[in-house]
Formats: structure tokens, sequence, C-alpha cells
């Protein structure tokens, strides 16, 4: 463990960062725009 | 016109006339047996055309069951004409409501346009498919339900090998621009009778004709307007996004840019809203989104990567600059503070050779030659996942060397071929495997590796010292003595030089040995090249020549007495002792050496100095016993007192029974001690 502190540096922390946020973005996204499309279907569907 | 009350074929009775089209005439008639409504249609060609062909509605449609297709019960070839019974579609058709002035709201056209590609889309799927030829308002009735029945199969037809279907007419405003022109172009004036084959055959029809006029009717629906002519680019702007996109697709001047199928049409129609600008805009938008966050996450991988890069990057310098810190240490000394760095460079990268080349070398520099060799076999060679790298060879070569030093020549002469594998073109290594072998009595062998290594770059030294060694071997000191001075001369490598001067002092010592001039005087001469060297290379070389130069002038004194020999031994002695790392032999050598001179205080200085180190030593205690015997020798009579003696004696002997090693000294002492007791003096 102590080897690994030693040897992280500044691209780990920042790439780590990067990863979780693309991931929980996209996650985050896909799900809400799921949402907001079955509103917008059913709105849609109505007009149809 | 047929009256009503009229019975046909003892079943149906014709209640009123429904309409009068291109293909007969369609009267509300009332089924007796099942007691319902049916649909009688008289065709007009009967009588004119064959019956195949007039039986051709009735054919394709006996097979079906959709909801939104109508259902025959009967064709009747009579007297009065030719029948066709089918369901009866109450309500209105479409073209009755356009002419209505009914207007249509697009809910209403998605809701029929959907429907009407259900009813297609099954013909269309049936084997052979079906292509109906005919789609217009005035063939899809609305129910009283609100939902399609496409009706009129008279000019349907079923597809053939080639995917195309041949129909015999078309409805201007609401047919596929390549049926009319094909019609037109086969037919010409409708009136005209024409006979050809081709006429024969009919229009080709396919899928594609179908889906344009189902676009046409839509389109009639919408706007209120009939397509009077074929349309170039798009024919509807201002509708739903959806439906525009639909309508402008199916009504395309060119077929292959229409839905292929009906089934196509269907899809696009159940998923319409997928059309809306508004749902595009939000896809869009999302779709940016994920990119967005996927390319952030790309990113990070990336960041990692060089993270993970630069970590190894830093590492690699870690590792080196440990290396570097080992080799200063080395230089300096500093054994505790190599062992960190070698540590820590074996945390970073056990298999990397680079340490273990580093502990090797310390190892042979401080003349550890056994441990070196437990060392190279354990601990380097054992190494799983070592990098073979020429460096292996390198190690081999000073495992050989080891082995070298520690007399074993045959696993010498080994270890120099396992190191030509790994590296082949090191003269060095050539020289010392010829070296070794000399020493086994290899000569031919030796001789034969001293050409390959002249052949791989040995330098001169290395050849002169080769040279020696076979000359030393065969016995010619002569030669080999001029070998080894050339060899001195030659070379700039301190431990090339140390090799050359140890083997000049051999030269003396044999010719010592074979009785060639006073021996005295070979050893004598033979530390004198010892001092030489010594005086000549680093302080590191200083125990291994001191060590040979004190046992040169002790085999001089052994055979001259000279006291003068004695002490330049005892002066080589203590120079070691100065250094530190004396063992307990050159500490019990100038012990005896003083005794043999008849210097006993010296003598007893020195055993004073031993004490300090070697207190729980019993070689200690021995040699206490024979200083006591030596100083009672020399004692007054009378003030004789070997108390002291048994007491050392005793203690010997006791620390002896546990240290298993043979003493044949401690023999002699032991006749002492007897001698003494028997002659009544203990």
């Amino acid at each position: 463990m102590d080897f690994i502190l030693d040897n992280m540096n500044i691209f780990y922390i920042i790439g780590a960062a990067l990863v979780l946020i693309g991931i929980i973005g996209f996650i985050v996204v896909t799900a809400t725009s799921e949402v907001s499309k079955k509103k917008l279907v059913d709105k849609l569907s109505k007009d149809y | 016109m047929i009256q009503e009350g009229t019975v046909l074929n003892e079943t149906y009775i014709i209640q009123k006339p429904l309409g009068s089209g291109g293909g007969g005439s369609i009267y509300l008639a009332y089924h007796s047996r099942l007691q319902k409504h049916v649909a009688v249609k008289k065709i007009h060609e009967a009588g004119m055309v064959p019956e195949e062909i007039l039986r051709r509605e009735a054919d394709i449609l006996k097979n079906l069951r959709h909801s939104y297709l109508p259902q025959v019960f009967d064709f009747l070839v009579m007297p009065s004409g030719v029948y066709t019974v089918m369901d009866y579609i109450p309500g209105w058709s479409l073209k009755q409501l356009l002419d209505s002035g009914h207007k249509f709201s697009e809910k209403e056209i998605v809701k029929y346009g959907t429907q009407l590609c259900e009813a297609l889309s099954y013909l269309h799927s049936q084997n052979p498919a079906i292509i109906h030829g005919d789609i217009k308002p005035a063939n899809i009735m609305i129910t009283p339900e609100g939902n399609i029945v496409l009706i009129d199969f008279n000019i349907s037809a079923f597809t053939r090998n080639d995917g195309k279907a041949y129909t015999f007419g078309y409805s201007a405003g609401y047919a596929a621009p390549e049926q009319s022109m094909e019609y037109k172009r086969i037919y010409g004036n409708p009136n005209t009778v024409t006979e050809s084959a081709e006429a024969a055959r009919g229009i080709p029809v396919d899928f594609r004709t179908d889906i344009y006029s189902v676009g046409a009717t839509l389109y009639h629906m919408l706007t209120g307007i009939k397509i009077t002519k074929a349309p170039e680019g798009e024919v509807l702007t201002s509708a739903g996004d959806g439906l525009v996109f639909i309508l402008n697709k199916a009504l395309s001047n060119n077929p292959s840019k229409r839905y292929a199928n009906a089934g196509q049409m269907l899809s696009a129609f159940r998923s319409i809203y997928k059309l809306d600008k508004r749902y595009k805009r939000m896809e869009l938008r999302r779709s940016i989104m994920q990119i967005l966050f996927v390319l952030v996450a790309a990113v990070g991988v990336v960041t990692l990567y060089f993270g993970y890069r630069k970590s190894q990057t830093d590492l690699v310098s870690k590792y080196d600059e440990y290396i570097e810190n080992m080799i200063e240490a080395r230089e300096d000394g500093d054994v505790e503070a190599f062992e960190q760095y070698y540590n820590d460079a074996l945390e970073i990268d056990s298999e990397r050779i680079d340490a273990y080349v580093e502990r090797v070398d310390l190892l042979f520099d401080q003349h550890d030659y056994e441990g070196n060799i437990d060392y190279i076999k354990n601990d380097v060679l054992d190494t799983e996942g070592l990098e073979y790298t020429t460096d292996i060879g390198y190690i081999y070569y000073m495992l050989g060397l080891c082995y070298f030093e520690t007399e074993d020549y045959s696993n010498a002469v080994n270890a120099y071929k396992n190191a030509l594998k790994y590296d082949s073109s090191d003269g060095n290594i050539y020289v010392q495997y010829a070296i070794a072998l000399a020493r086994t009595g290899d000569l031919d062998g030796a001789i034969d590796a001293l050409e390959d290594a002249k052949k791989n770059g040995a330098s001169n030294a290395l050849v002169y010292l080769t040279e020696g060694e076979i000359s030393m071997a065969s016995g010619d000191y002569d030669t080999a003595y001029d070998n080894f001075c050339g060899a001195q001369e030659e070379t700039n490598d301190d431990y090339i030089y140390m090799r050359a001067s140890v083997m000049l002092s051999e030269v003396y010592r044999k010719r010592a040995d074979i009785g060639e001039g006073d021996a005295a005087e070979n050893y004598r001469q033979a530390a004198n090249v010892l001092e030489d060297a010594r005086m000549h290379l680093p302080s590191s070389y200083k125990t291994v020549i001191l060590q040979r130069e004190a046992q040169c002038y002790i085999d001089a004194y052994n055979f001259s007495s000279d006291v003068a020999d004695a002490h330049n031994a005892i002066a080589a002695l203590q120079e070691i002792v100065d250094t530190g790392y004396a063992e307990f032999g050159v500490y019990d050598n100038i012990v005896i050496l003083y005794q043999n001179c008849d210097e006993l205080d010296k003598a007893g200085d020195a055993l004073q100095t031993m004490c300090e180190k070697y207190s729980d030593y019993y070689a200690y205690y021995k040699r206490m016993a024979f200083q006591e015997i030596l100083l009672q020798n020399e004692a007054e009579p009378g003030t004789v007192d070997y108390s002291a003696f048994e007491e050392y004696y005793t203690q010997a002997k006791e620390m002896y029974a546990t240290a298993g090693v043979i003493d044949m000294e401690m023999d002699q002492l032991d006749s002492l001690y007897h001698d003494l007791v028997s002659r009544g003096l203990l």
C-alpha cells in the first residue's frame, strides 16, 4: 500500500476523477433522458 | 341493373344498389341462410374476358383474413352475369367523405395511414405477395367504428418470381408515376384496343407502387388536393414533421427512394414521433451529452495511462538512482548503505539485473568469493523472471572468477562456458576461460580459448597473462616470468595487475619448490614482487597481497631462520591487523613468529591484542599455553610454575571439545601436559 501511495502521481488522481465523472455523467444523462423521452413520446403520441 | 328482390343462386336477395365502379356494380343483398347483409358485386366484363380473370378478385381475397380487408363468401357464374359475394362494409368511403368536404386531422391521417399500411403489409407479406395496384380514397371504406377497410381488388395481382406483378389499370392522381406512364406507353389511349404481348401481360407494379398510392391518398386527405402530375422534390412542407417526412418519402418520384414495402412504412407510422423535430432535438441533446461524458472518461483513461507511464518512468529513474547510490556506497566502502539501496532497488524491480550485478561486484571487491558464489547461485540465477541480457554473461563471468579465486578451477571452467553462451564476443571471458583450463591441466583447450580471446579483442595484457598461465602450467617458468612481466607493463586494470603480480610471485615460489637457486632468496623475491604490487595497487587489494607477502616471508624464514625474514613477515601481518580485516590466523602467526624469534615479550603483547578479539576461542588459550611453556623454559630454576599453563591448557581443552575442528597442535599440547604431569611438575 505504501509502495502504491509513494508512486501515486497527479495524473492518477486527475485521470481517476475524469473517468469517474465520465461514467457517472453518462449514467445520469442516460437515465434522465429516458424519463424526458418517455414524457415527450407520451405528448407526441397525443399529437399524432 | 338488377331489380330489387331478385334472388341470386336461391340465396342472395338483392335489396338496393350501393354504387358502381370500373370493375362492376355493387348491391346490398341479404344472405337468406346466414341471415346477414352481404355485398354482391356484378362484374362488368363478364362475357368479354375469360373466367380466370373474372375470378381474380375472389381468388385473391378468398384466403385472406384481416380486420382491414373484406372477406369473400361466394363467386357465382350465372346466365345473368358473374357475381362476387363479399362482406358488406357499412359506412362511407374516403372519397365520399372528401367529396362532402370533410377535413381530416393529422391524427386521423396517421391513424388511417397506419391501418392502411397494416392491411397492405399483410398483403405484401403473402406468398406470393399481393400488390393491390389501385389504392385510392374510393377503395377505402371507413366503418362506423372508425376503422378502414381496403376494398376493390379488381386489378390486384400476385407477384411473380422477379418480384413484379402485372396489372391492367391505374387511377389517375393516386397511381405511381411509373404505373401511369407505363400504362400510357403500353395501352396509349384508354379507348384504343392494343393486342401486343406486352399489353396482354399488363403493367408491371411492385410494393413501391402501392406505397406511392398510399402516400397520394393520405396527401389528398391532408390537403384536400389530388396530385395531378408526377411530383418533383418534396410535395409536402406544411404539416407535422413526421407526417411530412413519411409522405414525402412515399411520394418520391424515384421508386428506389420510397419505402421498400408496406412493413417499412408501417414502422415509420408506428414510430412517427421519432421523426418529430422535438424528439430529434432531444435525442441530439442526449447524444451530445453522452458523447461529452464518454470523451471525459476517455480523457481520464488517457490521463491514467500517462500516470502509469510516468510512474513507470519514475520507478526506472528511482531504480537507476539506487544503482548510482550503490556504486557510490561501494566505492566509499559503506556496505550498510549499499545493502539498503540494494533492497530498495529490488523492491522496485526484482527482475532487473543491474542491482544484482552491483552486489556481485561488491562481494568480489570484498574478496568474499565463497559468499559471492552462494549469492550468484542461490539469489541471482534462481530469481524468477530475471531479465536475461548480456549481463547474465557477466554474472557467470564473475562466478567463474570467484571459483577461480577459491581455486575451484573445474567449476570456474563451467561458469566461463555459461558466460560465453550469453556473450560470445567478450575477449576477457575467453582469457579467463583459457586460464581456468590451464589450471585444470587442459593445455590444448587453453591454447584454443586463447586464440578465441585474441579473435575477440582480448587486450595484450590479458594475452600475456594467459600465455604466462599456460607456460606456468607446462612448467616453463622463464617464459611464464616474461609473460607476467609483460602483463604488468601492458595493463591499466588493477585486477589484472594484481593477478600478474601474484603469478610472478608464484614463479619465484615454483623455483624455490623445484630447488632452482636459493629457496629463501626466491621467497624473498616473491615477497618483493608482491610488495611492489601492493605499492602500485589501490588499498582494496592490500589485504590479499599482504597475506601472500607475509606467507612468502614466513616461507623464507622457514628456510633461512633469518630473523629479518620473520620481522618482515610480522610487519606484513601487522599491516593486515591495522586494516581491521585480520582473522585469527593473522594474530596467531604474529605470536608464533615472535615466539620463534625468542621475542616472548612481544609475543605476549600480541597475545594481549589477540585476547581482545578471541577470548572465547580455544585457539587463543592454546597459544597462551604454548607461551607459558616457553616462558617457564626461560624461568630461573626454582621459580618454574606451570600452574598458568595448566589453567590455559584446561580452558583450551574444554573449548576445543565443542569447537568441532581437528587441531594437531592440541595433540602436541596434550603430550606436553602429560609429560609435565609424569615429571611431577603438575
